[in-house]
Formats: C-alpha cells, sequence, structure tokens
C-alpha cells in the first residue's frame, strides 16, 4: 500500500517537473513561494545554528553517500546478496544520473536573493544530494536491513535523517525548499519500488543466517504452497518439513518431508527454482571455461526440465535394477520457477564416507559400476556423499546428472571415483583387489588414466587431499599396467569465443565498477 | 496481468526518466549554451539559466563568461558549475573534445603578456607554448571580483589562428545585466544577490 502511495507521489512530482520545464510562469511562481521560505529560515541564522545546520547536512554529501554505498557493497558481497546489489546499482545509478538529467533539463538556479553558505554543484531541482541521499539509505533498508521491526525502526531513522538534511540545506540556501522536497519523493520511491519489484521480500529475504544462498527459505508461503502441493499432486500429507543436509547440496534445498501414515514415515525432496537453474548455467559455463566441453556441459532452460530430467534418471536407474530411491514424482509449486522432486529416505543410511567399509560394501560398489556400465549409463557425479550405506546395502544418490550412453572416458571416470571412495576407508590395494574381478586391468588402467584433478567430484578431492595421501598415486603404481594420462582439455571455437567474451565482459565490469567505488555518487 | 507485472509497467517509466540519460560516467545531457545577451537582451530566456548560477557560483564577480558566435567547427560542449567555479566546455571538430575550457573563479594567478581585456576595466594576461605538434596556452581575464581563464590545447599549424576566432565568439556580460533579467523575470519579486551585497564587489 505504502509502495502505491509513494508512486502516486512521484508520478505527481514527474507532472511537477514536466509543468516546470514548460512553464515560465510556473517556474516564476515556485521561485518567489520558495523564496519566502528560504527567507524565513536565512532570518533564523545565527553563528551556532549555522555550524549545528552543516552538521545536519553532512549526511547529502559525496563523502558520506560514498560512505553508505561502500558498507553496503561490502555487507552484500559478503552474504553473496547479488540480486540486491544488482538492483542496488541499478538504483543508484539511475537516481544519480536521472536526477542529473532532470536538473539539466530543469536549469533551476540555487536559492536567489540569499546567500548560500555552504558548497553545492549544478543545477537545483532536484536536489540531487537528497534525492541520491534518499535512494542510498531506502536501497540500505530494504537490502541490508532484515524485514520486520528492525526495517520498521530503520524507516523512522532514514525519515529523521532526510528530515534534518533537508531542513539544513534549506536554512544552508544549498536547496530551494521544493528542490530539497521533491528530490527526497523521487529518491524514496524508486529504489521502494525497484526492490519491491525486482527483489521482493518473500523471494529473496534478507537474512543473516548461515547457509548457502542457493537454499531457499522454506517457511511463510513456500512452506504452505509445498504442503498443498505435496498433497494435490502425491497425496502425500506433509506434517513437517525440514532443511536437511544443506552442507552438502549447492545444486538444490533438500527437505526431510514427514508424512502421515500408519505410521507417519518420512520422504526425502528436493525443492529446485530459478536460482538453481542460474546456479546450474554458472557451474556449466565455468566448466566449460575451463577444461572445454567435458561432454553435455550443456545448460538446462527451465526448471522445469531440470526436475523433469532428475525424476527420468532416477527412474531409468531403477529400471536398470541400480539400488537407488524409489521416486515418488514431480511437485509443482509455482509453474515453471519451482517444483520439487520426492523421493524416498533412508532414515539411518550413512554416507559412505563416514560408514564401515568392508568387502561386501566394496563389491557392491563397483558391481554397481559394472552395472551402470553394462547399462550403457554413468552416474558423472561418484563421491562420498551420494554413496549411503544403509542396512549393509550402498544406495546411489542424486542422479542428476546422470548419462545415457556416455563416452567410455565418462564411464572410466566413474569406475575410477569409486574405486577412489571406496580406498578412502580402506586400502588402494584391497579395493584393487575386489575390483580385478568385475573389471579387467586395461579397464582400471584406462580409469585410472582418464581420473584426475576435475574430473574427480570437489567433495572426494577434498576428502583424498584431508588423508594427506596420493590415493590416485597409490592406485597407479598398484596397476600391473599404466597408460598416459587423458587430457580433459578441450579446445573448440564455442570455448575461445565464450572465453574472449566473457574476458572482455570483465574488462568492461571492471570500467564500470571502479569509478563507482572510487567516485563520489555526486 | 497481475499485481507484480502491473507494478513493473507503472515503474518503467518512472525508471526511464531517470535512467534515461544514465551512462557509465554518471554523465548527464549538456544542457543549454550560456549565450550572451545581443543588443542587451538574450535570444530566448531558456539561455540564461547557466549564466545566473554561475553569477550564483562567483557571487564576487563583475564580468561572467558567455558564447555570442562561435566559428564553423566549434561546438558547445558542457557546462560544470558548482560554488566557486564555473566551468565552461568546447568541442572543436578538428581539434577534438574539450579542446577549449573557460573557467570563471574569483581569483588567479595570471602570469605572461599583459594586454588590454575585451571588455572596460578587464586586463587580460596571455602565455602559450608550441611544441612539434600542439599550440597550447592560457589566456586570462582579470577584472573586478573574478578572472575568467580560456585554456586551450590546439594544432600547432592552426591554432594560432583557431584560438583567435574562438575568442571572438566567446564573450562577457556584466553581472548587473543578470541581475536585472532576474529582477525583470519574476516581476520585481526576485534578485540575483542578497540585498546588503553591493553587484560586483567581495
Amino acid at each position: 500500500m505504502s509502495g502505491v502511495l509513494w508512486l502516486c507521489l512521484a508520478v505527481l512530482v514527474a507532472g511537477i517537473w514536466v509543468l516546470l520545464a514548460l512553464s515560465a510562469a510556473a517556474r516564476t511562481a515556485l521561485d518567489v513561494a520558495d523564496h519566502a521560505v528560504t527567507q524565513w529560515f536565512v532570518d533564523l541564522r545565527t553563528g551556532w545554528l549555522t555550524g549545528l545546520m552543516k552538521v545536519l547536512a553532512a549526511p547529502a554529501t559525496g563523502a558520506a553517500l560514498q560512505a553508505v554505498w561502500l558498507v553496503n557493497l561490502v555487507v552484500l558481497v559478503i552474504w553473496r546478496r547479488w540480486r540486491h546489489l544488482l538492483v542496488w546499482l541499478g538504483v543508484g545509478v539511475a537516481v544519480a544520473s536521472g536526477g542529473e538529467a532532470i536538473a539539466v533539463t530543469l536549469q533551476r538556479p540555487r536559492p536567489l536573493g540569499v546567500e548560500i553558505l555552504a558548497s553545492w554543484k549544478g543545477f537545483a531541482m532536484p536536489s540531487l544530494p537528497l534525492m541520491v541521499l534518499a535512494a542510498f539509505l531506502m536501497c540500505t533498508l530494504y537490502a541490508v536491513v532484515p524485514a520486520g521491526h528492525t526495517r520498521q525502526y530503520g524507516k523512522f531513522v532514514v525519515g529523521v535523517v532526510l528530515a534534518l538534511a533537508a531542513v539544513a540545506r534549506t536554512y544552508l540556501a544549498q536547496d530551494n525548499p521544493s528542490d530539497a522536497l521533491l528530490g527526497v519523493v523521487f529518491g524514496v520511491t524508486v529504489p521502494l519500488l525497484a526492490f519491491r519489484v525486482l527483489a521482493p521480500n518473500d523471494a529473496f529475504p534478507v537474512t543473516y543466517r548461515r547457509g548457502r544462498t542457493a537454499h531457499l527459505d522454506i517457511d511463510g508461503p513456500r512452506n504452505v504452497a509445498i504442503r498443498h502441493g505435496l498433497e494435490d499432486q502425491l497425496c502425500l500429507i506433509a506434517t513437517e518439513l525440514q532443511p536437511f543436509g544443506l552442507e552438502g547440496s549447492g545444486g538444490s534445498t533438500p527437505l526431510r518431508v514427514t508424512v502421515k501414515g500408519d505410521p507417519d514415515y518420512v520422504v526425502f525432496a528436493k525443492l529446485y527454482s530459478q536460482t538453481h537453474l542460474r546456479s546450474d548455467r554458472w557451474y556449466k559455463l565455468g566448466r566449460t571455461l575451463l577444461y572445454g566441453r567435458l561432454e553435455d556441459e550443456k545448460a538446462f532452460n527451465t526448471v522445469r526440465r531440470l526436475v523433469q530430467y532428475e525424476d527420468y534418471a532416477l527412474r531409468l536407474l531403477r529400471d536398470a535394477d541400480l539400488p537407488v530411491p524409489r521416486p515418488y514424482g514431480i511437485v509443482e509449486i509455482t509453474p515453471e520457477r519451482e517444483y520439487l522432486v520426492v523421493m524416498e529416505f533412508f532414515p539411518d543410511a550413512q554416507e559412505i564416507g563416514n560408514a564401515e567399509v568392508d568387502d561386501a560394501i566394496i563389491d557392491q560398489g563397483l558391481a554397481l559400476v559394472r552395472r551402470m556400465w553394462d547399462a550403457g549409463l554413468a552416474h558423472r557425479d561418484i563421491k562420498p556423499a551420494n554413496l549411503l550405506v544403509h542396512e549393509g546395502r550402498v544406495v546411489l544418490v542424486d542422479p542428476a546428472f546422470a548419462q545415457v550412453r556416455p563416452s567410455p572416458w565418462r564411464q572410466a571416470v566413474d569406475l575410477a571415483n569409486m574405486m577412489l571412495v571406496l580406498a578412502l576407508r580402506t586400502e588402494p590395494a584391497r579395493v584393487l583387489a575386489r575390483a580385478r574381478r568385475l573389471f579387467n586391468d586395461a579397464e582400471i588402467a584406462e580409469a585410472f588414466a582418464a581420473t584426475r584433478g576435475i574430473t574427480m567430484p570437489s567433495q572426494l578431492r577434498r576428502m583424498v587431499r584431508a588423508q594427506g595421501r596420493d590415493l590416485h598415486g597409490e592406485f597407479v603404481a598398484l596397476l600391473p599396467q599404466a597408460l598416459p594420462r587423458v587430457h580433459v582439455q578441450r579446445w573448440s571455437l564455442r570455448r575461445i569465443t565464450l572465453s574472449v567474451t566473457v574476458i572482455v565482459l570483465f574488462v568492461l565490469a571492471v570500467i564500470v565498477a571502479v569509478p563507482l567505488v572510487v567516485n563520489s555518487p555526486i | 496481468m497481475n499485481r507484480r507485472w502491473l507494478a513493473a509497467v507503472l515503474v518503467a517509466p518512472l525508471l526511464g526518466t531517470t535512467g534515461c540519460a544514465a551512462s557509465l560516467d554518471i554523465g548527464a545531457p549538456p544542457g543549454r549554451v550560456p549565450s550572451c545577451p545581443v543588443s542587451g537582451s538574450w535570444p530566448s530566456d531558456k539561455d540564461v539559466p547557466p549564466t545566473v548560477l554561475m553569477a550564483q557560483a562567483v557571487p564576487t564577480a563583475s564580468w561572467l563568461p558567455c558564447i555570442a558566435a562561435l566559428p564553423a567547427g566549434v561546438t558547445f560542449e558542457s557546462v560544470d558549475i558548482r560554488s566557486g567555479r564555473g566551468r565552461i566546455w568546447l568541442d572543436s571538430g578538428h581539434e577534438g573534445r574539450h579542446a577549449i575550457r573557460v573557467t570563471l573563479t574569483q581569483q588567479c594567478e595570471p602570469t605572461g603578456v599583459v594586454e588590454p581585456g575585451p571588455q572596460p576595466g578587464m586586463a587580460r594576461y596571455v602565455r602559450a607554448d608550441r611544441t612539434s605538434t600542439r599550440y597550447r596556452g592560457d589566456w586570462d581575464h582579470v577584472f573586478t571580483g573574478g578572472c575568467v581563464n580560456y585554456h586551450f590545447d590546439l594544432p600547432v599549424k592552426t591554432g594560432e589562428t583557431s584560438m583567435a576566432a574562438i575568442a571572438a565568439g566567446l564573450g562577457f556580460v556584466r553581472r548587473d545585466a543578470v541581475a536585472q533579467w532576474v529582477s525583470d523575470d519574476s516581476d520585481g519579486r526576485l534578485d540575483l544577490d542578497p540585498p546588503d551585497k553591493e553587484e560586483g564587489t567581495p
């Protein structure tokens, strides 16, 4: 409601500006009215009051505004609130340059017939310092201050600061009263509407809780929508929704859902949104830039396709007799924006990296790879977090990257990664001995020739490093035959073009960013 | 149309209004040319505000710089006026962007050859340097309560003649003429300067 009010005020202000631009009589009338108010302030001038007013006007100076901007920049970068930062930047540039453009168009002088007691720059209408101050403070409220009581209190503080600065600048005759008033109205309205439209609190809440930015808040309206979706579309009545295993997931928001039954049971759900789609795009773009196109790096173009693919992959692996969670299906939360993939949950399962690994587990892990090879499939993300041990049985989860009819190289990578995972809790020699029962020496040698660096999931690389061992080297030393390393760098016109484009965009971003950081906004 | 789209449609013109002149260096359109009056009056009332602002920037200045008629190829680029200083930038088709800079300040430290100024009570100090390619220099016009500096950086071949033509196209307007315009424009209800300040005096 307040947004509509401010929008109406801003439209009124824009109308006044148009009138002033077109009518000399209106300009003169406003000059005379403003002069009367300014003269009243001038008549109050005393030494101590002038000193006080200079202090009160200080927030609307270039240095203070730059400080506000830089503090916001630091906070938003640290908390990786990119959406808010982009809106902040857009509002800042639009208000600062738009205000200057309006001022040059209207060409209004500073207060006439009075002595101006402080510095100023450019034409007077609208007051650019107050307009930018209002915009920056509102941006701060909506990008940095959490919604609720704190923000409400902040609005009061912002109102007081703006009012005092406007009075002080009028007293000092830096601005005409109408320059100050109209500048503040516009400076408040633009960020208010921009944040409410482009970074609404429901979708982009300002919080300082720990966790990845990709994880969505499942409280409030989204919680209700998930419950309704589960009930309407999968006939599952959710009694409890809890974030689950957030630390191991960056590509979705994983949830543990308790479902009403006799007795109640638990299902696992992964919430995907456009944020995750963008993460997937950036991830694949990054890999393409760094290594070339390592097969199927094409990003999904809709959230719906992303979840459809994961659900399909789960069913495909299940049909191939692989030990994967039972899929329950997909729930549409918001069409084309948010979806839930629901599957079986293993309550007492342990990640293989934390479980006891014996020969039976090793054999199951290796058999799992053999089965995928035979079925013409590759998982492409074999790592401890995706291998669970449940009641003595190895379960493969998270098939979002799975590929049908992969190249032999990709299949070989799956094998080596599985052997490395199994060796984390045992010994390479033991794993190799079990592997030779299912794979020949050439296949194993090819697997270790293909696997190194980027082809190992980052969690696996981290865990190997944490052990202080060169597991890969230990395996290679044990192999009866070693093959030359398979190079993963793939050069193509696409990669070169993309790389050049990204470098050019980066340079442009730096050129844009440096003045925004270094220069005063007014 | 849902509420979000409706809001976006309403906000877009506002953002467009403010952002239409947005540029990477947070610039703005050039504004009106600070023209000199012709036969005692300005060609258009819209040409006066930059000169009024210039007068406010240096309240002591008895003369203010303005543009009379620039030679072909030389164009007005922008004004940059702030408390204590007013500036006019000119571009030259041959010599490039910001080839000539006209700056009004309260004081300056003039050096060079003294010549009679173009207006009564004004002295002009001329200094110029020639390199193999450039003709650079400053002309300082010193008068009661102010100083107007012409800074130029032109090609050596045509620099001297170009500068003479440009200087002929630049001019000065008396502060009291601007004050009179302010008074006339408001039917005597407004003044340029505070009542206790005499025109053109510190």
